[in-house]
């Protein structure tokens, strides 16, 4: 399990937390950070995600970096058709 | 010696559809003009062959010589930006899309490489730009809509640009 604290909570502009995953060995890593920006402009959204404030030497962010994108492309196509994309995830993980 | 392009802006994205329309989408005009910003594409369909994007007065805003094509895995061009005018200064970089399956969606990757310390002034206008334009070339692969994402122009490239010394 991935646990945090939410540190911003301003809907529907800004949500921040702590990222801090419980198993792997990464338990004893400080918890990173992870913040989303929403602007609207003509009903359109601009989501930009940034993953940050890391521990040096961090063993989580190799095992998040190309995770992202398919978590932003998933939630894009289910807002815009009502349907996330067929199951691709090959990363492992959540696997374990 | 030859030059070497080292990648400066990579953006990933999965799209539900198959590496054939992607490609289709990628290489014709008929999509181009949908998703990125009204411009047509002409793509020569052979290593070495001519590349452009037209605006829609018909002149020519980016153009190029095709590097890789290798449909529907990779397309790569060298991109020279004609017009703005003053954009001419830049050195051509280079774009280069790989189309990968992923199950049943595929994953677009958009790699653009400079050959140059291109600072990151300059290369804030494709950071902009490219989530816009592939956010739009998926929505209108999956639900036949492009939404008309209004961008300002990339104000602190263009100064970067202004006060690049050539």
């Amino acid at each position: 399990m991935d646990t945090g604290k939410v540190l911003e909570y301003d809907l529907p502009r800004r949500l921040s937390y702590s990222f801090h995953p419980e198993h792997d060995g990464l338990e004893n890593e400080r918890p990173s950070r992870v913040t989303f920006n929403l602007g609207e402009i003509n009903r359109q959204v601009k989501l930009t995600v940034t993953h940050h404030d890391f521990a040096e030497g961090s063993k989580v962010l190799p095992k998040i970096r190309t995770g992202w994108q398919s978590v932003l492309s998933n939630l894009k196509s289910l807002i815009e058709t009502g349907k996330e994309l067929p199951p691709f995830w090959t990363g492992d993980y959540d696997k374990k | 010696m030859a030059v070497e392009f080292k990648p400066k802006t990579i953006y990933v994205i999965y799209i539900a559809a198959t590496s054939e329309k992607v490609w289709q989408a990628l290489t014709s005009s008929e999509f181009t003009r949908k998703y990125f910003w009204e411009r047509a594409i002409e793509v020569e369909p052979k290593r070495g062959g001519a590349f452009k994007l037209r605006l829609p007065d018909g002149s020519v805003n980016v153009y190029g010589e095709v590097l890789e094509y290798d449909p529907p895995h990779r397309l790569s061009v060298s991109w020279q930006v004609a017009r703005p005018e003053e954009f001419r200064k830049l050195p051509a970089c280079r774009v280069t899309y790989d189309i990968a399956p992923a199950g049943d969606a595929v994953r677009l990757t958009m790699t653009e490489s400079h050959s140059w310390e291109v600072p990151d002034a300059i290369l804030s206008g494709g950071r902009m730009g490219w989530p816009a334009i592939l956010s739009a070339l998926k929505s209108l692969l999956e639900t036949g809509k492009v939404p008309a994402i209004k961008m300002e122009p990339p104000k602190e490239m263009i100064e970067a640009i202004r006060n690049l010394k050539t």
